[in-house]
């Protein structure tokens, strides 16, 4: 049974999920039709292990076994000998419920995050405050499901030395490894995994995987007979609003500000902790301020988890970040990158979250923009329309949005997994680098780039690079991958170094063999600014549908990328993807215009494209329509018929 | 019922449900590597196979419609000179679908090619099918016509 090839779809089992339709219920089993031998139902009490699934530290049940948590939770797995049958036989199951009555119990929640500075033994400047101007703005992304229109085949087979093989697409294996492991109550060392390509759009698609395999797993040794699922990939995006406001003095300068963020991550908050720390991170503001005062807190909802899906929080703090740039910029009759331009010149220690964060080559990159790209003129005709006379139509808006990329990776996470990476100088003189990063990072030229420059400076006459990714590779996922490169990279060049030196000294003994890890004390999360781009989107809200098009888009950023190919190609459909997920349409004569300038000698810092880019046209989305509909203060996403009635009707 | 047809140059009889769509069938019933797509009626385009020579969505294909077709899936696709003309086009624009489309618009564009369509119209309305967002309509024209140019000159040398 060993040989993947010998099998025959005749003898496998072919499985199949019934997922919840409600919330918040109690699951009292189910009726089950009569099922022949051929079948196999696995339920929360036939599991062999321990029915849960640990993700980075939060445990979730694998299934439902006394309550329905959220709708579309898994509760009975069905394997039969094919899909149809399978498909057919589960119909026929019902589910029993009966009310429940629920207490909500945040115990296992993180407890809100607070951070601040220069506030008086009050907490507040009350007095200062009330002779300044408040500008505020909300912002808040909608939670909800995305479902990936490919599926993933999970199969798992025994060998005759009762080895378990799985077989699925995973980036995370050894979560994969751990999970089937508690799932049958066995040791990791009798699981062998298989792992395909993966090609995931988020972070979440690697829980699936994870869960699936448990389920064939278990199957496989109670049938004995190779199990197969095909499942999509579920996506959840957690919900998130932001409050933020400011006062300015006569002067025109920010002094004040206090934002408050609230995140609904769903049933279980898995990472809260790590969700609430990046995106305190991204919404510290980029200017000086006499204070300022940021509390974050995670609420409980009978949402499906949404998985720690760090980029897409980094992009919806990037996003409400821009937003209240603009509202300020338009306050102040400057445009966004002026405002960031003119606040740069006076910012603090306070204000530079990273110490030792340059911004001298990131003013140029924003005087770069703002000179070369004719966004002014947008902007005035923005500025324009939100004054007292609009001469543009009613609902339509223009939105600018101007904003900083983070690149960086949470030296928190690091640390509570001990991320470590080991360089070797061997007796063969060939450069060894080993540890915990990334599979896709591992064929990454920009390691091979680093070490060769480096070691070329010796007389070595041949040097020979093994990377070599081990299969506990503590990325979160594709879009993350971005920022945790760049501080590894960093890391790297700087043992490089180090070894290096080690290696050139006469009396150097070999191998010689630095160890160094991916965390930093000092810092809960290390973020560098390393990149800036600026976003406009026109949108007009047609009176027939309701539903906002987009009409014009034009995106110009400069960020450094290890590789730039096809770099305008991604940047459109990064837009693309952003502006489907919010719930707008493209109009029937849409464009987009991409301009990019690449900038390669900050190497080591690369930033999240995906981040800067997502959350540039949200905020720009977000502002156009918020001039469209003529909101007062806050904006909501994604948008739907109802929602813009709501505003069109003035009822906010 | 029991279906006669030829899957990648194999002639197959399958036993199925009669209104089973051919992508369950591809996916399930003949383990296709290159067809995962399952949206489940949300039309992503990402499902297409050539029938008879013609791109169709394999998803809106019922079994019964299969009998006697001939259908090729980009698992036997990809190792014909076909493609390569179509593998060429995407490197000479310097554009190349994203890997969750690449299989669909391929077949898709060689449908085009094969019958020689070259109407930027009737190019950008034949490939609006795949809703995957990774490549611009005006691309999509470029490719076809220069992926028609290199199997022009091949069909010319061959003769």
């Amino acid at each position: 049974m060993a040989d993947r090839k010998s099998f025959s779809r005749y003898t496998m089992r072919c499985g199949m999920i019934l997922r919840s339709t409600e919330a918040l219920k109690k699951l009292d089993g189910f009726d089950m039709p009569e099922l022949d031998s051929r079948f196999l139902v696995i339920t929360a009490s036939n599991i062999i292990g321990n029915n849960e699934i640990n993700i980075m530290g939060t445990k979730m049940p694998l299934l439902a076994s006394d309550f329905i948590a959220y709708k579309g939770q898994p509760l009975l797995v069905l394997f039969g000998p094919d899909y149809e049958n399978t498909e057919l036989a589960l119909e026929k199951i019902k589910v029993k419920t009966s009310p429940l009555d629920f207490k909500e119990d945040t115990s296992d929640f993180p407890d809100p995050l607070f951070f601040s500075w220069g506030l008086d033994e009050n907490g507040e400047n009350d007095e200062e405050r009330q002779q300044m101007k408040k500008v505020e703005s909300s912002f808040e992304l909608e939670s909800g499901d995305e479902e990936s229109f490919n599926r993933f085949p999970i199969l798992s087979w025994q060998d005759s030395n009762g080895m378990m093989h799985v077989e699925c697409p995973s980036q995370w294996q050894s979560m994969v490894k751990a999970c089937v492991a508690s799932a049958l109550n066995r040791s990791q060392e009798t699981i062998t995994l298989h792992p395909d390509k993966y090609s995931g759009k988020y972070d979440e698609y690697l829980i699936g995987p994870a869960m699936y395999a448990s389920f064939t797993s278990i199957a496989t040794l109670i049938t004995g007979m190779p199990c197969e699922m095909r499942e999509s990939g579920i996506a959840t995006r957690p919900g998130i609003s932001f409050h933020t406001v400011t006062w300015i003095d006569k002067n025109g300068k920010p002094r004040h500000e206090e934002t408050t963020v609230v995140i609904d991550q769903g049933y279980w908050a898995i990472m809260g902790k790590e969700v609430q720390r990046q995106i305190m991170v991204n919404i510290l503001p980029k200017y000086s301020l006499e204070s300022f005062k940021a509390m974050i807190r995670t609420q409980k909802s009978s949402k499906r988890p949404s998985v720690f899906c760090g980029s897409m929080v980094h992009a919806a703090a990037l996003s409400s970040r821009g937003i209240h740039t603009s509202r300020l910029a338009l306050k102040l009759d400057l445009t966004p990158s002026s405002f960031i331009l003119d606040t740069n010149k006076d910012a603090t220690r306070f204000t530079d979250w990273a110490p030792r964060h340059d911004l001298t080559d990131l003013e140029e990159k924003v005087r770069k923009i703002s000179e070369e790209s004719d966004f002014d003129r947008k902007w005035s005709s923005s500025s324009l329309h939100s004054g007292q006379f609009g001469l543009q139509g009613y609902l339509y808006g223009i939105g600018l949005s101007s904003g900083l990329s983070t690149a960086g990776f949470s030296t928190t996470t690091a640390k509570e997994n001990q991320f470590m990476a080991q360089l070797s100088y061997t007796t063969k003189k060939n450069v060894t680098v080993s540890g915990y990063f990334p599979q896709t990072l591992s064929g990454d030229r920009s390691i091979k780039e680093i070490l060769g420059r480096t070691f070329s400076s010796t007389d070595q006459t041949e040097l020979v690079l093994f990377i070599e990714g081990t299969q506990k590779a503590p990325d979160s996922g594709p879009d993350i991958l971005s920022t945790y490169s760049s501080i590894f990279l960093t890391q790297l060049m700087k043992a490089t170094m180090k070894l290096s030196q080690l290696a050139k000294k006469e009396d150097a003994e070999l191998p010689i063999t630095l160890r160094f890890n991916s965390q930093n004390l000092a810092l809960p999360c290390e973020f560098e600014y390393s990149g800036f781009g600026t976003a406009v989107v026109e949108v007009e809200v047609p009176k027939t549908s309701l539903i906002p098009e987009v009409k014009n888009v034009w995106i110009d950023t400069a960020i450094a990328l290890p590789q730039v190919k096809g770099i305008d190609t991604k940047i459109k459909s990064i837009a693309l993807v952003a502006f489907e997920s919010l719930g707008v349409k493209l109009a029937n004569n849409f464009n987009i215009s991409v301009k990019y300038s690449s900038e390669r000698k900050d190497v080591g810092t690369y930033s999240s494209v995906e981040n800067l880019v997502r959350s540039l046209v949200t905020s720009a989305l977000a502002s156009a329509i918020w001039q469209a509909t003529g909101q007062k203060s806050g904006v909501k996403m994604p948008y739907g018929d109802k929602a813009i009635e709501r505003y069109l009707g003035g009822d906010e | 019922m029991k279906i006669d047809c030829t899957v990648d140059g194999k002639t197959l009889t399958l036993s199925l449900n009669s209104n089973k769509p051919l992508s369950l069938i591809l996916q399930e019933n003949l383990d296709n590597q290159s067809n995962t797509a399952h949206c489940k009626g949300r039309m992503c385009g990402l499902c297409a196979v050539l029938i008879d020579g013609k791109a169709e969505l394999s998803c809106m294909v019922p079994a019964f419609e299969l009998k006697g077709r001939n259908i090729i899936t980009f698992d036997q696709f990809q190792k014909t000179r076909n493609m390569k003309d179509i593998a060429k086009a995407y490197e000479m624009t310097g554009v190349e679908p994203c890997k969750d489309c690449y299989a669909s618009r391929s077949l898709i564009f060689e449908s085009l090619i094969s019958s020689e369509e070259t109407t930027p119209d009737e190019i950008k309305r034949t490939m609006s099918v795949v809703k995957c967002n990774c490549m611009e309509t005006g691309d999509e024209v470029d490719i076809v016509t220069k992926a028609l140019d290199i199997r022009r000159k091949r069909n010319v040398r061959r003769s």
